[in-house]
C-alpha cells in the first residue's frame, strides 16, 4: 500500500474496486475447481482455527451488516430532531427510555456497536450510547423470544436477564454520565467526527452518502470482526472447555466458569440462550443467568468491536461494572432459588 | 486523497463483499450448514443478499473520492473526514502525512498539553501512532487470512481432536430438544429406531434405572474418538448456533468380545472415520466407567462422512 497521491481521472477511479471485485471472483474461481467439501490436507489444529473463525464472521457479519444499515438509518436518513424530540428531558428518564429502543431496532451485540456510533453522531452523549450499548443486546424482542424458547417464561432466568439488563445498563450509563469529563472516553478520532457531524448540513445526496457510510462503517468493523472471530477460535482451540464446565455444581465457581464461558465462545446474544439450555442440567439457574448476562456485553469479539469506537480505559470501567454486576447477580439466584 | 486513504475502506467493503457472496454461495451448494445452525440460514441470506449491493455501492463511492466531503465545507474539516481515520485497534494502516489524521492529533496533543504533559506528549503521541500502524497492519492481515481461507479452503467439519478437548465424556450436555421420557422406554411401544447419538446419549445420562435400556438395539452413525482398547465413542457434534459453540455427544461403543481395556483393538477405526455402528444397547463391563450403558457392537462399518455431519 504505497501512498502515490493519484489523480482522479475517470479511468483511475474504478481500478480500486475493479481489483477487489477481481480478487473476489479469482480466489471464488479457484474453490470452484476444487472439491466442494472435505479435508485440506491441514494439520486438525489450523483446520479446526479456520473453521470457528469462519463459522464467527458467518454467523456475526448479518448482525454487523443490520447493525450498519440501522445506524445509516439513524444518521441520514431519519430527520433531525425526530428521536430527539420523543425522548424525555431528564437525563434519568431519558436514559432508561433509551436503554429500550433496542425494543425498535432489534441490534444484538455487534449490530449494537456501529448503531450506537451512528447515535453518537446524531448528538447523543456517550452516556446515552453507552445505555442503549449495553441494554440493546439483551432488551430485544428476538433476544426475548429465543430465551424464552430456551428456557420458558416461568422460573427466573427470563424475568432476571431482562430485568438485570435493564438495570446494568441504566447503572453504567449513570456511571459514565457521572464521568468528570465522558467524551475522553471515547478514542479522540471518534470524537472529533462526532463533534464535527453534529450541527453540519445534510449531504445533499442521501444515497453517495448513506453508500459512502457504510464503506466507512465497514472499513472500522470488519478489520474488528476478524480480529475478534480470530481470538475466540484460537481460545477455543487451545483452551479445552472440559475445564470448565467440570465445575458445574459449585454454587460459587460454577458462576465464574459460565461467565468465564460467555466471554470466551463469543456467541451472539439472539442464540446463546440456546447453547447455555445445554448446560442447564448440570448449572444452577444462577450461573446460567450470569452467562446470558454478561455473554452479549463482555467477550473477546465484543472488546475488539467497542475498541473501534472506545478507549481501553472505558471497557477496562465497563468491564468491571458488569463482571461485578453480574457475578452479584448470579451468586444471589444460586443462594436463594 | 492518496490511494492508501482508501485502503481501509476496500479492506472493509472487500472482506464484506467477499463473506456475502461466500455465504450466497455455501447456502446454494447446501453447505453453509457447517458452519451455522440451519435455524439462521434465512436471517443470514437474506442479509448477504442486502450486503452484496451495499457493498459495491460503497466501493464506487469510494473509489471516486466522495467519501463524507461536501462541496460546501468551509473549513475542510467537519464532514470531509473520512470516516476510515478512526484509530482504533481493529483500526487500519494509517498513513501519518495524511491532513486530517494530523489535524486530529494536533487536537488531542493540544487537550494532553492543556492537562499539563508538555515534553512526552509529542514523542508519546508519535509512539502510539507507530503502535497503531502496526495494529493496524495486523488486523488488515487476519481479515485478509480468514477471508481468503474462507474463500479459497473448501469447507469442513471440526475435528475428533476438538471433540476430545470438548470432553466427549462429560454428562453436560442435556437433552435440549425434549427426548421421550426414559420411563416409557420401558414399554413396549416407543419407536426408538430414528434416534441419533444425542437422544441416546441424553437418555443414558438422564436413565437411573439402566435395565430398562439393556437389550435395545440401534444403528447409529457418528464419527470415532478412541478409547481405552477395543472401545470407542460414537460421537457427533451438536449445533445450537454455530460452530463455535459445538458441544460433542458421544456412546461409548464396544466391539470385539467386549472385554474393555484387555481386547486387541483390532476392530476400532481410526480417530476421526465416520461409521456406522450396529448393535445393542448393553450394560459397561468397565465398572469403573461413570456411564453405564454402552453398545455392544455387531458391526461397525467405515462410511462417508455424511452430507450433515451436525446434529442440532
Amino acid at each position: 500500500m504505497t501512498s502515490a497521491p493519484t489523480r482522479p481521472t475517470p479511468t483511475r477511479t474504478l481500478t480500486g474496486p475493479g481489483l477487489v471485485l477481481l480478487a473476489v471472483v479469482v480466489l471464488l474461481g479457484v474453490r470452484a475447481f476444487s472439491p466442494s467439501v472435505g479435508s485440506t490436507g491441514l494439520p486438525d489444529v489450523v483446520q479446526d482455527f479456520l473453521t470457528l473463525a469462519i463459522s464467527v464472521v458467518v454467523e456475526s457479519l448479518p448482525f454487523v451488516v443490520l447493525g450498519i444499515v440501522l445506524s445509516i438509518v439513524v444518521e441520514v436518513w431519519v430527520p433531525v430532531g425526530v428521536l430527539e424530540r420523543l425522548l424525555p428531558e431528564r437525563p434519568m428518564p431519558r436514559r432508561a427510555v433509551i436503554s429500550l429502543i433496542g425494543m425498535l431496532f432489534p441490534v444484538c451485540e455487534c449490530g449494537n456497536v456501529p448503531l450506537a456510533r451512528g447515535l453518537m453522531l446524531r448528538g447523543f452523549t456517550p452516556a446515552e450510547a453507552v445505555t442503549f450499548l449495553v441494554a440493546a443486546p439483551i432488551l430485544n424482542p428476538l433476544v426475548i423470544i429465543s430465551t424464552a424458547q430456551a428456557f420458558g417464561w416461568s422460573g427466573w432466568i427470563l424475568v432476571v436477564r431482562i430485568v438485570g439488563g435493564f438495570v446494568l445498563a441504566n447503572l453504567v450509563g449513570w456511571i459514565v454520565a457521572a464521568h468528570r469529563r465522558p467524551a475522553d472516553l471515547l478514542l479522540p478520532a471518534f470524537e472529533a467526527r462526532c463533534r464535527a457531524a453534529v450541527g453540519a448540513p445534510r449531504s445533499r445526496n442521501r444515497w453517495r452518502e448513506s453508500a459512502a457510510q457504510f464503506g466507512g462503517e465497514t472499513a472500522t468493523m470488519m478489520p474488528a470482526l476478524f480480529v475478534g472471530a480470530g481470538l475466540a477460535a484460537a481460545i477455543q482451540v487451545a483452551v479445552p472447555r472440559s475445564t470448565l464446565v467440570s465445575i458445574g455444581a459449585n454454587p460459587v465457581l460454577s458462576v465464574a466458569a459460565m461467565m468465564l464461558l460467555a466471554m470466551t465462545v463469543s456467541l451472539c446474544s439472539n442464540v446463546d440462550a440456546f447453547f447455555a439450555l445445554s448446560f442447564a442440567s448440570t448449572f444452577l439457574p444462577g450461573s446460567i443467568t450470569a452467562f446470558l448476562l454478561i455473554g452479549p456485553i463482555i467477550d473477546v469479539k465484543m472488546i475488539a468491536l467497542l475498541r473501534t469506537t472506545f478507549r481501553a480505559r472505558f471497557l477496562v470501567l465497563l468491564a468491571v461494572v458488569c463482571v461485578l454486576f453480574t457475578a452479584a447477580v448470579g451468586l444471589v439466584m444460586n443462594v436463594l432459588v | 486523497m492518496s490511494s492508501s486513504d482508501k485502503a481501509p475502506a476496500y479492506l472493509g467493503l472487500g472482506s464484506v463483499l467477499a463473506v456475502s457472496v461466500c455465504t450466497l454461495w455455501l447456502a446454494a451448494v447446501g453447505h453453509l450448514d457447517l458452519y451455522i445452525n440451519p435455524r439462521y440460514d434465512l436471517f443470514t441470506v437474506v442479509l448477504a443478499i442486502v450486503a452484496v449491493p451495499a457493498s459495491v455501492a460503497g466501493l464506487v463511492v469510494v473509489a471516486r473520492g466522495h467519501g463524507h466531503s461536501h462541496g460546501d465545507d468551509e473549513d475542510g474539516h467537519g464532514r470531509t473526514h473520512e470516516p476510515d481515520h478512526e484509530h482504533g485497534d481493529g483500526g487500519h494502516p494509517h498513513e501519518s502525512d495524511h491532513e486530517h489524521g494530523d489535524s486530529v492529533q494536533a487536537r488531542a496533543r493540544m487537550r494532553a498539553q492543556a492537562r499539563g504533559h508538555r515534553a512526552p506528549a509529542r514523542s508519546r503521541a508519535s509512539a502510539r501512532r507507530a503502535t497503531r500502524t502496526v495494529l493496524g497492519a495486523a488486523a488488515a492481515l487476519v481479515t485478509v487470512g480468514i477471508t481468503v481461507a474462507m474463500l479459497v479452503l473448501p469447507p469442513t467439519t471440526l475435528s475428533a481432536r476438538t471433540a476430545q478437548q470438548r470432553s466427549v465424556d462429560s454428562p453436560t450436555l442435556s437433552n435440549a430438544s425434549g427426548t421421550q421420557d426414559v420411563a416409557l422406554l420401558g414399554s413396549a411401544g416407543v419407536d426408538t429406531s430414528q434416534y441419533g447419538v444425542k437422544d441416546w446419549a441424553a437418555l443414558v445420562r438422564q436413565t437411573t434405572d439402566t435395565s430398562a435400556l439393556v437389550g435395545k438395539p440401534v444403528e447409529l452413525t457418528g464419527f470415532v474418538v478412541p478409547g481405552r482398547g477395543d472401545a470407542f465413542t460414537l460421537t457427533r457434534f451438536v449445533i445450537s448456533c454455530c460452530a463455535v459453540d459445538a458441544q460433542p455427544v458421544g456412546l461409548g461403543v464396544v466391539t470385539g468380545d467386549g472385554s474393555g481395556a484387555g481386547g486387541s483393538g483390532s476392530d476400532v477405526p481410526d480417530s476421526g472415520q465416520w461409521v456406522r455402528v450396529t448393535g445393542k444397547l448393553a450394560a459397561n463391563p468397565d465398572p469403573s466407567a461413570e456411564a453405564r450403558i454402552v453398545v455392544r457392537a455387531a458391526k461397525v462399518q467405515d462410511i462417508e462422512q455424511p452430507a450433515d455431519p451436525y446434529e442440532y
